[in-house]
């Protein structure tokens, strides 16, 4: 027989590794179904069980007879958000206390006692929101929450006001209607010369605008400050009329019919705002401002889908990282190490034939989960080319990681623990949770010695944004599996060729 | 072929374990086309000196030619030409018996049209019935006949067995020699370790070893008069002879004599073929009936310990007080 070593015999012994590891993981069912079925099963409840209601649920409103006619619990509990349920309202604070002691609700809103004598004291009258929660992410809510409430509470009472200006501004109508015939009179009179029929309309003029400025006070000062706060200027300026009145009593019958003309033109002004000031929203006029926000991406992943490609990219190099540990472990602790020393394989066959072959089987385990991602919903605007290249550097670089971990592992329940370390540290660290943005840029250097740091942001990129990714990210995934696979062919050498 | 007119040759090869174990100036040399036994106790020295031969290991001094290249310095080609039976029995475990024999063919890159010849090892170290099952359901032996196997597959020059019959039972550990010897025939070199002492009688040659060292290497018909010094000669006789009988009988042809019954002694000489005719005349001059007078080859075991003993004590008795 030929014992001459060519390209043939090291195909097979390459192809001889890939068999060994698919058939070594397909032989452990316990395995499987840990590693390939657990992840689909995490997948399902993550998507199915994601809730975007609060963590609390209950509200409890403790308010006096007078605070409930500021804000009556309902109003406060749809101001609290949606899918708060109000418990009711009661007057008793120690009752309801005890209620969220009990944990019947999860929060209190205690409504100031008598709210109108702090304010008129110049003072705020202040709700206080209890709560029994420890968790900060939750206890930042409930802040949030309390504040946006209040505010919405605070709305509701300047709209009342404003509702009330404009019903006060409606009895002025008919003053002004009589504001503007006597006007048009007065004008008609002026022009005929007829100057004991103008005296009388000067002074009717007189006895009306007093009348019309009595009912329109309110109104009128609100909207002449709302004007000015947006820049517009000036109120119903009643002010002017008197001195027109003057004029068009002059002598002078220019300046007297000039001044009649000025006091019409007003009246017909005053007439046009009273319409305008009635016709205003009172929600606008206390709120004119809103917010509108837009993405530079046409996408609003729900948190459910948006946190599945992240799972997946830890699944896959959960699943990269133990395999290809393990698997240089146990050939250790089984001895084969000698065998292998003794025959023609080299470093490089066996490393490759172990990246095939384990390679092989997470591609079709992230196949799969890339398939009940879509079955959950999500949608996909990039390119699938891009996103299966983006997959494989992601396990070869796993699977580099793995082999080195291997080298550092004496036994399998090392690596076991290495492979959970990473695990640990790839939920806290690569952004899947948090941005990496929140992370110091010392810490973001830990980040970024983890495949899925990588994997993640490539894969948000082009799953959800359909773009190319940053070009750092996927050379920098490339020089990642680069120099992973150099490290694990010393590894494998050390146990190959390497003799004591 | 290699050039050199050996297979194996070592000079002063030395490996030493903390502790003060390993093997020690190891000189030996390995003829191509036969079968060295290593034989000794546990602990003499056999499996390092395996590891030493295949590159498994690194001497720390002396030196080794095994098929014309330094253990340590193997091109892929020749670690081709060389097959490696480990002490033990290192299977993948998720692997059945017939994948880990598959898996040992890749390794040494046999072709994959290897059915046949995995079905003729299969039916050679008889594992048809054991063969699709996991190394967790097959018994020792079982195991042991697919590493052998294993080992063969790639049809090796130079076969390197360290144990390879532990746990066989003795028929086809039998079977086993048989085939060791038509590998030899064939031309192939192998090396066996062994604790089955009685298993020398298969060998070519056999080196003793002890402690480390190689006390003696021989055929071993020649460790047979090593150990006893000459030829064993095995006589009974019709009616037990008298003490002046055997007095005259050790004077005549033996080097030294032993009553082991009555009427049964034997005899140390140095020449059975000379000295069965002497002791046929002996006894008719003496006119004494004797029922049988053969050549007595005794068992191994026995070689063994005599052997040894005696080796020790010449190389105590050198070294002096």
């Amino acid at each position: 027989m030929a014992h001459e070593q060519t390209l043939s015999s090291r195909l097979v012994r390459i192809l001889g590794f890939i068999r060994k590891e698919l058939s070594s993981v397909l032989r452990q069912p316990r395995l499987l179904l840990t590693l390939v079925v657990g992840p689909f099963l995490i997948l399902l409840l993550f998507g199915l069980g994601y809730r975007e209601n609060p963590a609390f649920r209950t509200l409890l409103v403790v308010a006096s007879e007078e605070a409930q006619l500021v804000a009556n619990g309902e109003d406060m509990s749809e101001a609290f958000g949606r899918g708060i349920d109000l418990q009711g309202t009661t007057t008793d604070l120690g009752v309801a206390r005890q209620r969220l002691h009990d944990g019947d609700v999860d929060i209190l809103i205690v409504a100031p006692e008598e709210p109108l004598a702090s304010i008129r004291a110049g003072e705020r009258a202040n709700f206080e929101v209890i709560h029994g929660e420890v968790d900060p992410v939750l206890r930042g809510s409930i802040r949030l929450l309390a504040r946006l409430s209040v505010d919405e509470i605070n709305r509701r009472v300047l709209t009342g006001v404003v509702d009330v200006a404009q019903t006060e501004s409606e009895d002025a109508q008919s003053g002004v209607a009589a504001l503007q015939e006597s006007s048009s009179q007065l004008v008609a009179a002026l022009e005929e010369g007829d100057q004991t029929s103008a005296d009388r309309e000067i002074e009717e003029l007189r006895e009306q605008i007093a009348v019309v400025e009595d009912h329109t006070r309110s109104s009128n000062s609100l909207f002449a400050n709302v004007a000015t706060i947006l820049g517009a200027g000036g109120g119903l300026l009643f002010a002017d009329f008197d001195e027109a009145l003057t004029d068009a009593g002059s002598e002078d019958g220019a300046i007297a019919v000039a001044a009649a003309r000025e006091i019409d033109a007003s009246v017909g002004e005053i007439e046009q705002r009273l319409v305008e000031a009635q016709n205003l929203d009172p929600a606008l006029l206390v709120s004119p401002f809103g917010v509108e926000v837009t993405q530079t991406y046409d996408v609003s992943p729900e948190p459910g889908i948006f946190y599945s490609p992240g799972t997946l990219v830890l699944l896959v190099q959960h699943l990269a990282v133990t395999f290809a540990a393990l698997s240089l472990v146990r050939e250790r602790q089984l001895g084969l190490t000698n065998v292998f020393r003794a025959s023609p394989l080299s470093p490089g066959e066996a490393i490759a034939g172990k990246y095939l072959g384990f390679g092989a089987i997470a591609l079709v385990v992230a196949a799969a989960l890339t398939g009940a991602m879509f079955a959950f919903g999500m949608s996909f605007s990039g390119s699938y080319l891009m996103y299966a290249g983006g997959l494989g550097l992601l396990i070869l670089a796993s699977l580099g990681l793995g082999f080195v971990l291997s080298g550092v592992s004496q036994t399998d329940s090392q690596a076991v623990q290495y492979s959970m370390m990473v695990l640990l540290v790839s939920i806290f660290f690569t952004g899947f949770v948090l941005p990496l943005e929140q992370l110091a840029t010392p810490v973001q250097a830990v980040s970024y010695l983890i495949p899925a740091t990588y994997g993640i942001q490539g894969l948000h990129d082009i799953v959800f944004r359909g773009a190319i990714p940053d070009p750092l990210i996927l050379v920098g995934l490339a020089v990642y599996a680069a120099v992973m696979a150099v490290a694990a062919w010393f590894v494998m050498r050390r146990d190959v060729t390497l003799v004591r | 072929m290699p050039a050199s007119a050996f297979a194996v040759t070592t000079s002063k090869l030395t490996k030493e374990y903390a502790g003060g174990a390993g093997v020690f100036d190891l000189d030996i040399d390995i003829e191509p086309g036969t079968i060295v036994g290593f034989i000794g106790p546990s602990g003499s020295g056999k499996t390092t000196t395996v590891h030493l031969l295949t590159g498994v290991l690194a001497s720390d001094s002396g030196t080794a030619d095994v098929l014309d290249e330094r253990p340590l310095a193997f091109s892929r080609n020749t670690r081709a030409r060389i097959g490696y039976m480990p002490q033990e029995s290192i299977l993948y475990p998720d692997l059945t018996l017939r994948e880990n024999l598959n898996f040992a063919a890749s390794l040494y890159g046999v072709p994959y049209r290897r059915k046949e010849k995995l079905r003729d090892l299969i039916d050679f170290v008889e594992l048809e019935g054991a063969v699709d099952r996991l190394p967790q359901d097959a018994s020792g032996g079982e195991k042991r006949r697919v590493m052998l196997a294993s080992t063969l597959i790639h049809d090796p020059e130079l076969i390197f067995l360290d144990e390879p019959t532990a746990g066989v039972d003795p028929v086809l550990r039998r079977k086993f020699w048989d085939r060791f010897g038509d590998l030899a025939k064939g031309g192939k070199t192998l090396v066996i370790t062994t604790q089955y002492v009685g298993e020398a009688a298969y060998c070519d040659f056999v080196a003793v070893l002890a402690e480390g060292r190689i006390l003696t290497v021989d055929t071993p018909e020649g460790l047979r008069r090593q150990a006893y010094g000459g030829e064993i000669i095995e006589m009974v006789f019709a009616t037990p002879p008298g003490s002046d009988d055997l007095i005259s009988l050790e004077e005549s042809v033996a080097l030294s004599l032993a009553r082991v019954e009555t009427d049964r002694v034997r005899l140390v000489v140095a020449d059975a073929d000379a000295a069965i005719q002497a002791i046929g005349e002996w006894a008719e001059q003496r006119g004494l009936e004797v029922d049988k007078t053969e050549l007595y080859l005794a068992p191994f075991d026995d070689v063994f310990v005599e052997l040894v003993s005696r080796l020790q004590n010449d190389e105590e008795t050198s070294n002096g007080p």
